[in-house]
C-alpha cells in the first residue's frame, strides 16, 4: 500500500505542477507587454516560471516563493509602463521622446521577439510534459467535456488524435456506471474546489473488447486566471499491474495464513527475544489461547507452564549456531491437561545477509503415533512371547522369502540365533539346499493360491530324519493384499513313531484279544465239557446200577419163560435191546467223562492208524468202503496215548463210513509238516496249543460223502449233537474225539472238501527230539 | 461136590440179590450177600468164600478199602477178587470183558451175566491151579 500511496502522491504533485505551469504561462504573457526597461523584470518572471516548470519536484514552499517573485516582476513591469506614458506627454522634449519611442519600440520589438521565443519554449515544455508523462492528462470544461488530452490518453480511448476527443465526455467512452461515477466526482471537485487524489478506480470501457483496467486518478479544479473554477483537469495512471500484484500478494498472504492455520501441527515464529511473531490456530488451541493474536508478542513461558528442559537454551543454540533442531521429542500437557507427546522442529530464520532474526518452529503432536507404536511393540512382544512358548516351530517371511519373525522353537531346531535368521532366506540359512528349494516352492504355492496349506515334510536334523507337519498361511494387509507368509511346523516324528508303535500295539492287542477270546471260548467250552463230563460220569454210574439190575433180572425171567411163548420171548429180546442201547449211551458218556488224562508216550502214529483200520476192517468191508492208505514213509515220534488216539481214529473212520451209506473211498493220510500260519476257520477251535513253526504230524481222514451242512459246523463238537438216525450215533463221538486230541495238545478240525465230502484232520505236535 | 462159595459185597441189595439169584440158578454156587461193606470182613471170615465179587463205589468202606483189608487178613488174603463196578466199561478186546488195573480184574456191572459168569469161572479156575 505504501507503494501505491507514493504513486498517488506523485500524481498529486504532478497536478500541482500543472497548475503552476499554467499560472506561469499567464505571467509570461503579461510580462511580454512591459517596456524595455522592464526587460529585467520580465526575464526574472520568466525565469521564475521556468524554475517552476523545469523543477516540478520542488517543494510547495519553493514553488510559492518562485510564484511570488514572478508576480512581483509582473507588477514592476506594469508600473514602468504607466510611468513611460506620462513622460511622452511633456512639451520640450518631443524629439527626445520620439527618439526614445523609436528606441523603445525597437526594444519592445526585441522584447516581443524574445517573449515569443520564450512562449514557444514554454509551449514545447508543456507539450513535452503532456506527451511524455506516463499518464493520461486531460482538461475538461465545466460540463466535463474534454478540452484537451494528451496523445497517450487519446490513443487508449481509441482516438487517433487528441483533437478528436475535444467536446466528448466520459459517457462516450466508458460504460454508464463508471461514466456517472466520474461525472459525480468531477462535479464535486468543481463544487468544492477540493481535489480528489489517489483514487483507484476501475475503468470500464464501453467496447467489450477492451479490458477493464485499474487506474489511479487525480482530479483537480481547473481555474481561469481569475481563480474561477471553469472545469476540471486530471491525471491518471494505469495501475492494473500494481492492483493485480497487490491482490496476488493478499491472496498469497491469506493462503499462507489459512495454510498454517489449517495445519494440525503447532506452527510459530519467534524473534530472538523469544516473542511470538506468528502463531497458528493449532498452537493457540494447544495452549488454550483464545486466538493466535493473543499469543503475539508473548513468550513460550507464558503458555507452557511446564516448559520442557532446554527450551530457552535451545532457542539460543539455534540462534547462535544457525543449525536447526529436528524432531526433538518432549511432552507437555495441553489445554485440557492431557499430557501429549510432542515432536518439535526449530529452524533459524535468516535475513539476506545471513543474520538470524528469528526461529520458525513446529510442534507435532505424536501422542497417537507413539501410543500406536507402543501398542504395536506390545502386540509384537506378546506375539513373540506366544510364539516362543509354543513347542511348534513358527516363522514369518516376506514375499521374497526373507524371515521377518521366528520363534525359540525355530532357533533351537536349526541351531541358529534369531539375528542370524531375520532378513535371510532358507537358501541362506539351510545347508540342505534341496529342502530350501522345497520350502520356497511350498511358500510360493501359498502366495499364489492365497490360501493356507498343510504339508508333511521330512527334514534332516543333526543327521536324523524328522517329520514335520507344516501349516503355511498368507498374511494380508488391511487392503487384503498378501504381504507375508507365516508357518507353524510341528515335529510329528515322535507322534509318527508313537502311531507306529500304537498301531503295532493295537495289532498285538487285537491278536491278544482274539487269542484271549479263543482261550475264553475254549475255557468255557472246557468248563462246559468238564461239568458235562462230571455230570455224565455221575449219571453213568447211577444209571448203570439199575441197568445192571434190570439186565440181571431179565436173565432170570428169560429162563422162566416157556420156549413156546413167542410173545414173551420177543418182549424179553426187545427189553434186552433197550438195555444195550442204554448201555451204549452210558458207555459214550463214560468215555467222554473219563477222557481227562492220558498216558502219553512217544509212539508211531502210522502204527495207530493201521491198528484203527484193523479194528474197523470188517465193518468197512461190509459197508463197501474202499480204504486208501496214504501214509508217510517216515514220521517223527509223537507223544500219544495209543489207546485213546486209536479210539479217535476208529471214531473218525466210522463217521466217514456212515457218511457214505452207499460205499465209497476212504482215504487215510499221514504227513509231516511245519506249521506256517495258524489259520482260523469255523471248524477249528482248538489251535491254542500249536504255534507257528511247530513241527507237526497230520492225520487226515477223507470221505466222499455228502459233507457237513455249514449250519452244523459249529455244533459238530457239542456232546449229544448227531445227525445220524436215532440209535445209530450217540452224539458223543466227536466230542470225545476232540477232547482226546486236545489232551494230546493237538487240534481236530473238520472241513468240507472242495471236491465233496469231509476231511477230518488231527494235527499233533511232534515230540521234541 | 461142595458148592462154590461166592461172596457178593455191594451196597445195592436189589443188584446183589439178582446177581445171587442168577449165580445160584447157573450152577453150584452158594452165594452170600453183604450190603454193608463194614461187615464184609466179618462175614467173609465166617463164610470163607472161594471168590469175592466186590462193588467199588460204596458208602463207608469202598471196594478198594475192602480189598486192602482182605489182603491184610491172613485167612482172606488169597481169596480171588473180582471188582464188579459201573465205573468201568466192558473191555471189548477180551471175552471176559475185564480190565486189569492195579493187579485187580475190573468188570463192568453192565456186562451180560454170561460175561460176568465167565469171568468168575476163570478166576476160580486160576485160583484152583
Amino acid at each position: 500500500m505504501a507503494d501505491l500511496r507514493d504513486v498517488a502522491d506523485d500524481g498529486a504533485q504532478s497536478g500541482a505542477d500543472g497548475k503552476g505551469a499554467a499560472t506561469a504561462g499567464d505571467a509570461g504573457v503579461a510580462g511580454g507587454a512591459a517596456a524595455s526597461p522592464g526587460v529585467a523584470l520580465a526575464v526574472a518572471g520568466i525565469l521564475a516560471v521556468l524554475v517552476l516548470v523545469v523543477v516540478p519536484a520542488a517543494p510547495t514552499a519553493v514553488r510559492i516563493l518562485v510564484g511570488a517573485i514572478a508576480m512581483i516582476c509582473l507588477a514592476g513591469l506594469a508600473w514602468r509602463r504607466s510611468r513611460g506614458g506620462v513622460a511622452a506627454g511633456s512639451g520640450g522634449e518631443a524629439r527626445v521622446l520620439a527618439e526614445r519611442l523609436v528606441e523603445r519600440n525597437r526594444e519592445l520589438g526585441q522584447s516581443l521577439a524574445d517573449l515569443q521565443s520564450d512562449h514557444a519554449k514554454l509551449e514545447h515544455y508543456f507539450d513535452t510534459l503532456m506527451e511524455n508523462v506516463p499518464a493520461h492528462i486531460y482538461f475538461k470544461d465545466e460540463r466535463s467535456r474534454f478540452l484537451r488530452t494528451n496523445r497517450k490518453m487519446a490513443a487508449v480511448f481509441g482516438c487517433s488524435h487528441p483533437a478528436d476527443m475535444v467536446g466528448k465526455t466520459d459517457h462516450d467512452f466508458f460504460d454508464a456506471q463508471h461514466a456517472d461515477d466520474a461525472l459525480e466526482d468531477e462535479r464535486r471537485v468543481m463544487r468544492t474546489g477540493q481535489s480528489i487524489s489517489g483514487k483507484i478506480e476501475q475503468e470500464t470501457f464501453k467496447a467489450g473488447d477492451r479490458e477493464r483496467g485499474w487506474v489511479l486518478t487525480n482530479k483537480m479544479p481547473f481555474r481561469d486566471r481569475n481563480g474561477r473554477i471553469v472545469g476540471t483537469f486530471g491525471i491518471s495512471s494505469d495501475v492494473s499491474d500494481l492492483v493485480q500484484a497487490r491482490r496476488e500478494l493478499e491472496r498469497e498472504r491469506n493462503m499462507l495464513r489459512r495454510l498454517i492455520d489449517s495445519f494440525p501441527d503447532s506452527i510459530f515464529v519467534r524473534d530472538p527475544g523469544r516473542h511470538y511473531l506468528v502463531v497458528n490456530r493449532a498452537m493457540a488451541g494447544f495452549v488454550g489461547a483464545d486466538s493466535p493474536a493473543e499469543m503475539i508478542g508473548r513468550k513460550p513461558e507464558d503458555f507452557f507452564r511446564e516448559m520442557a528442559e532446554g527450551g530457552p537454551e535451545e532457542d539460543l543454540e539455534v540462534l547462535a549456531s544457525g543449525k536447526a533442531v529436528v524432531n526433538r521429542e518432549w511432552s507437555h500437557p495441553n489445554a485440557a491437561g492431557e499430557v501429549r507427546q510432542l515432536m518439535t522442529t526449530k529452524v533459524p530464520l535468516l535475513d539476506r545477509e545471513g543474520r538470524c532474526w528469528g526461529i520458525v518452529g513446529m510442534d507435532r503432536d505424536v501422542t497417537e503415533q507413539r501410543q500406536a507404536r507402543e501398542q504395536l511393540r506390545e502386540s509384537e512382544r506378546r506375539l513373540q512371547e506366544m510364539m516362543d512358548n509354543s513347542p511348534a516351530v513358527i516363522w514369518m517371511k516376506d514375499l521374497d522369502g526373507s524371515y521377518l519373525m521366528v520363534n525359540d522353537g525355530f532357533e533351537s531346531l536349526f541351531g541358529l540365533e534369531r539375528r542370524d535368521v531375520l532378513g535371510r532366506t532358507d537358501h541362506d540359512i539351510l545347508a540342505d539346499k534341496e529342502a530350501a528349494a522345497r520350502f520356497r516352492e511350498h511358500d510360493l504355492e501359498v502366495i499364489s493360491g492365497g490360501r493356507a496349506r498343510q504339508v508333511d515334510d521330512r527334514l534332516y536334523v543333526d543327521g536324523e530324519p524328522r517329520w514335520f507337519v507344516t501349516v503355511r498361511f498368507p498374511l494380508r494387509d488391511v487392503s487384503g493384499r498378501i504381504h507375508a507368509i507365516a508357518g507353524i511346523s510341528t515335529d510329528i516324528t515322535d507322534r509318527k513313531h508313537d502311531e507306529e508303535s500304537l498301531r503295532r500295539l493295537n495289532e498285538d492287542l487285537v491278536k491278544a484279544n482274539e487269542n484271549l477270546q479263543r482261550a475264553q471260548e475254549q475255557l468255557i467250552q472246557a468248563e462246559k465239557m468238564e461239568s458235562i463230563g462230571r455230570l455224565a460220569s455221575g449219571v453213568a454210574h447211577e444209571v448203570k446200577n439199575p441197568l445192571a439190575m434190570i439186565a440181571m433180572g431179565l436173565e432170570i425171567l428169560a429162563r422162566r419163560i416157556p420156549e413156546e411163548d413167542d410173545k414173551a420171548t420177543e418182549t424179553i429180546e426187545r427189553m434186552k435191546r433197550g438195555i444195550e442201547r442204554a448201555k451204549k449211551i452210558v458207555k459214550g458218556l463214560v468215555d467222554f467223562s473219563s477222557a481227562r488224562q492220558l498216558g502219553l508216550q512217544a509212539g508211531d502214529v502210522n502204527g495207530v492208524v493201521r491198528e484203527a483200520l484193523a479194528l474197523t476192517e470188517y465193518q468197512l468191508r461190509k459197508a463197501k468202503v474202499e480204504v486208501v492208505e496214504d501214509l508217510a514213509a517216515e514220521l517223527p515220534p509223537v507223544d500219544i496215548d495209543t489207546n485213546k488216539l486209536e479210539q479217535v481214529l476208529v471214531n473218525l473212520v466210522i463217521n466217514a463210513m456212515h457218511a457214505m451209506p452207499d460205499g465209497g473211498r476212504l482215504t487215510l493220510r499221514t504227513t509231516e509238516d511245519r506249521l506256517e500260519a495258524v489259520d482260523r476257520d469255523e471248524g477249528a477251535r482248538t489251535k491254542g496249543h500249536l504255534r507257528e513253526g511247530d513241527r507237526v504230524v497230520r492225520i487226515e481222514v477223507e470221505d466222499e460223502g455228502t459233507g457237513i451242512d455249514p449250519a452244523h459246523l459249529k455244533k459238530l463238537f457239542d456232546p449229544f449233537f448227531t445227525t445220524k438216525p436215532t440209535g445209530v450215533g450217540t452224539g458223543l463221538g466227536l466230542a470225545v474225539c476232540r477232547k482226546i486230541v486236545e489232551l494230546h495238545r493237538g487240534t481236530l478240525e473238520l472241513v468240507n472238501r472242495a471236491e465233496g465230502g469231509v476231511r477230518a484232520t488231527v494235527t499233533l505236535k511232534a515230540a521234541e527230539p | 461136590m461142595k458148592d462154590t462159595r461166592i461172596l457178593i459185597i455191594d451196597d445195592e441189595p436189589d443188584f446183589s440179590a439178582l446177581l445171587a439169584a442168577n449165580l445160584e440158578e447157573a450152577g453150584n454156587f452158594e452165594v452170600r450177600e453183604v450190603n454193608d461193606s463194614s461187615k464184609s470182613l466179618e462175614v467173609a471170615r465166617d463164610f470163607k468164600p472161594d471168590l469175592c465179587v466186590i462193588d467199588v463205589v460204596m458208602p463207608g468202606l469202598d471196594g478198594g478199602d475192602v480189598v486192602s483189608r482182605f489182603r491184610s487178613d491172613p485167612d482172606l488174603k488169597e481169596v480171588p477178587v473180582i471188582m464188579l463196578t459201573a465205573l468201568v466199561e466192558e473191555n471189548p478186546n477180551r471175552p471176559d470183558g475185564e480190565t486189569i488195573t492195579g493187579g485187580l480184574p475190573f468188570v463192568s456191572k453192565t456186562s451180560d451175566f454170561e460175561t460176568v459168569l465167565a469171568c468168575i469161572e476163570k478166576h476160580l479156575l486160576e485160583a484152583e491151579e
